[in-house]
């Protein structure tokens, strides 16, 4: 008897590999050994021709949110349906997307973000869209983060801008009153503030480095746009790029207490709680944040500025938002251009824009905005924002041992030179 | 053939089972094996080329990798050990003849119901180091200044350690009232007619008699510890810095946000060896006990 069912058993086990990995025929991989900017070989993008059937798009905002953007779409393409399959941002997002194109069911047309962007240059994933039209109208340091060499392989058509959000009210009480145009006012304006008892500034764990990050923008990158550049092709390391900016940080805002170990343990929503109650004077943040104030205390008095360097100059934090892209193997790559054709139109881009309330990088739109972020519609439009992670290789990676190190840093735990140290040798591992 | 006509209808129940793990466990486990020594990029089984033991030998050398290995060990031998000293007494005052214990029982059993994801959460506001916490708040009354819960390196693991023991107490409790029903009340009377008081009845009775159910019970424990990713994730994200980072989200980072598929495949398989490994040990002086 246990012969027998040790039989069965075998017989059922080299059965059920039939149903292991199962998926299409194997993806002719167009890998190459390069880094990202060194992109394989992809199809022109052609011109939409006849399109009918299902468009699949692999989406990060839901279908409640772009319904809109659905409805217009097959309006305008009688015959073709827009499918929008959900998965939410971040992590979860590039997982699905990973295991799609693992199993070689790409959706006609998905988000390349940060997180993604040298993988799908790299294996060929996405089309060159540089020929349609409305790219011509984007900036060119949104068409360089989501191209390569020339070509293009992401549509970004909105952007988000961010930099200190600060309480009004709070400013007047502890007698700062202007918006600290350089990085001296800034600390200056946290003493007051401290010496009001108040809390100056506040952060959620995931992002006590934000404030670093805008000071470095604000100091380096408005000196030498191609740091980072230099950072990817090993020309200089992080440890040299950003000791000065780390040290200022740590010696103005860290050790005088302005930003406390007690960001340590606070998620996103309670720092945006802090903030919108009063009792934090200062949050870095983007438009994401604002309906959560409103909703916390519609009565708060705040406003943004970007986060100043020493000499005056400030860049704000920001980033094109996610880029659409067409899968090179997608089933029905017609109907993904003509998506793309309708979002390049008036009403296409305004349904889009409701969609991410960001600010359009293209023209032909009319859209309110929040005042604190209007303010900044002409500077995100020419391009002048910055958010490291866009240009690192191995973003997701670097972005989280810097919040790593940072933490440390304010745990007392490390030191700057260390942290850093902790970078490089992160990205030294990574390239290898 | 008698009897495997007898059997056959047994096997055809078991064989759905068997098909569902080995497609889901077996196949991925060997898998997982062969693509470790491979330079697999994790988008494409094509082109793959054999790397030997390089994924392998780095391993020891990756900072957040050692405190990973450390932070899991602590949790791994703090947990079930909190969690039967607490389990033990529990199960026995659920076990006596109080009126209020089936609403007692439930009581204690709830906080094993909720996903480790919404505890987490919730657990989070309730150890929120800001002083509106909850729990600051009502240490607060009593004069006592907030403590970091989840802001201080130290703290943050014991914060998590607080939450998973309390979460499973109840539920571990129930195995060894389970157990204590079926110790048979004759023992316990010749122990009190031999002038045993309750102690001694404890220590030579009521122990010994729990041996099964906490082999059951610490296994469990043991292998839920050493896995461990959603409660730590939930509550701080693995931080301050690695102060809470367990061994599975280091796999799960090294392979979603590295892209170093072939070190995280290589550090998935030392890791199912060592749960092995310590589970079969454990089972093996556990059950020699249970025979004693």
């Amino acid at each position: 008897m246990k012969k027998v069912l040790s039989i069965v058993l075998a017989t059922t086990l080299a059965a059920s590999a039939a149903l292991t990995g199962c998926s299409s025929a194997p993806a002719q991989s167009q890998a190459s050994s390069g880094a990202a900017s060194e992109p394989a070989s992809s199809v022109a993008s052609q011109p939409a021709t006849g399109a009918t059937g299902t468009v699949t798009l692999l989406s990060w905002y839901n279908q409640e949110k772009m319904k809109d953007v659905k409805s217009g779409f097959e309006a305008a393409n009688p015959g073709v349906e827009l499918d929008i399959q959900y998965v939410p941002p971040t992590n979860q997002y590039v997982e699905k997307f990973m295991v799609l194109m693992a199993s070689n069911e790409p959706t006609d047309l998905f988000y390349m973000c940060a997180e993604n962007k040298a993988d799908i240059i790299t294996n060929g994933f996405a089309e060159d869209l540089a020929s349609l039209p409305i790219v011509a109208e984007i900036n060119d340091m949104t068409k360089k983060i989501y191209g390569s060499e020339g070509k293009v392989f992401g549509l970004s058509l909105d952007a988000w801008v961010g930099g200190l959000f600060y309480n009004k009210t709070l400013f007047e009480n502890a007698g700062v009153t202007a918006v600290p145009k350089t990085q001296e006012e800034l600390f200056a304006a946290m003493k007051k503030l401290k010496d009001a008892g108040v809390e100056p500034l506040t952060a959620q764990k995931e992002d006590v480095d934000r404030l670093m990050f805008g000071m470095f923008a604000s100091n380096e990158v408005t000196k030498n746009a191609n740091i980072e550049y230099e950072i990817n092709e090993g020309k200089t390391t992080f440890a040299a790029a950003y000791k000065a900016t780390m040290d200022d940080w740590y010696n103005n805002v860290v050790t005088p207490g302005y930003l406390s170990q007690t960001a340590l343990g606070l998620s996103g929503e309670q720092a945006e709680e802090m903030f919108a109650t009063e009792k934090a004077a200062m949050i870095v943040g983007g438009p994401w944040n604002i309906a959560n104030f409103q909703a916390k205390n519609p009565d708060l008095k705040y406003d943004m500025f970007a986060i100043p360097g020493k000499d005056g100059k400030a860049m704000l934090q920001g980033a094109p938002n996610v880029a659409f892209s067409v899968a090179t193997k997608g089933k029905n790559k017609d109907g993904a251009y003509k998506f793309l054709d309708y979002l390049s139109t008036p009403e296409g881009l305004k349904a889009y824009q409701a969609v991410t309330g960001q600010i359009m990088l293209v023209d032909g739109v009319d859209y309110q905005l929040d005042p604190a972020i209007d303010q900044f519609k002409s500077e995100a439009v020419a391009g002048n924002f910055y958010w490291q992670p866009m240009i690192w290789d191995n973003s997701a990676a670097i972005l989280q041992e810097f919040n790593i190190t940072t933490q440390n840093i304010l745990a007392g735990v490390s030191n700057v030179d260390e942290a850093l140290a902790s970078v490089d040798t992160k990205m030294a591992d990574l390239k290898k | 053939m008698k009897k495997l006509k007898r059997e056959l209808p047994y096997l055809a129940f078991m064989i759905p089972a068997f098909v569902v793990y080995t497609v889901l466990t077996v196949f991925p486990l060997v898998r997982t094996l062969f693509l470790s020594f491979t330079d697999w990029s994790g988008y494409t089984m094509e082109n793959l080329n054999f790397v030997g033991f390089e994924n392998y030998a780095g391993v020891f050398q990756d900072k957040a990798l050692v405190i990973a290995i450390k932070n899991t060990l602590i949790y791994a031998i703090s947990n079930p050990a909190l969690v039967t000293l607490l389990a033990i007494p529990l199960a026995l005052a659920l076990n006596s003849n109080m009126k209020t214990r089936n609403f007692q029982r439930a009581a204690f059993f709830f906080p094993s119901v909720p996903s480790a994801l919404i505890l987490g959460f919730l657990w989070s506001y309730i150890m929120s180091p800001m002083d509106f916490g909850v729990l600051n708040k009502f240490l607060g009354t009593f004069g006592i200044s907030p403590v970091l819960w989840l802001a201080d390196q130290r703290m943050a693991m014991v914060s998590v350690i607080i939450v998973s023991v309390w979460s499973a107490v109840g539920w571990h409790a129930c195995i060894y009232i389970a157990q204590l029903q079926s110790i048979p009340v004759d023992y316990y009377e010749a122990a009190r007619i031999d002038g045993a008081n309750g102690l001694q009845q404890f220590r030579f009775i009521t122990l010994p008699m729990l041996a099964p159910a906490m082999t059951i019970s610490v296994m469990l424990l043991l292998v839920n510890a050493m896995k461990v990713f959603d409660l730590p994730f939930a509550l701080t994200s693995g931080g301050p810095g690695y102060a809470t980072t367990m061994l599975s989200q280091v796999i799960i980072q090294k392979s979603f946000v590295e892209k170093q598929y072939g070190r995280a495949t290589a550090v998935s398989i030392l890791f199912f060896l060592c749960v092995a490994v310590i589970s079969l040990l454990q089972l093996y002086f556990m059950k020699k006990r249970e025979e004693k």
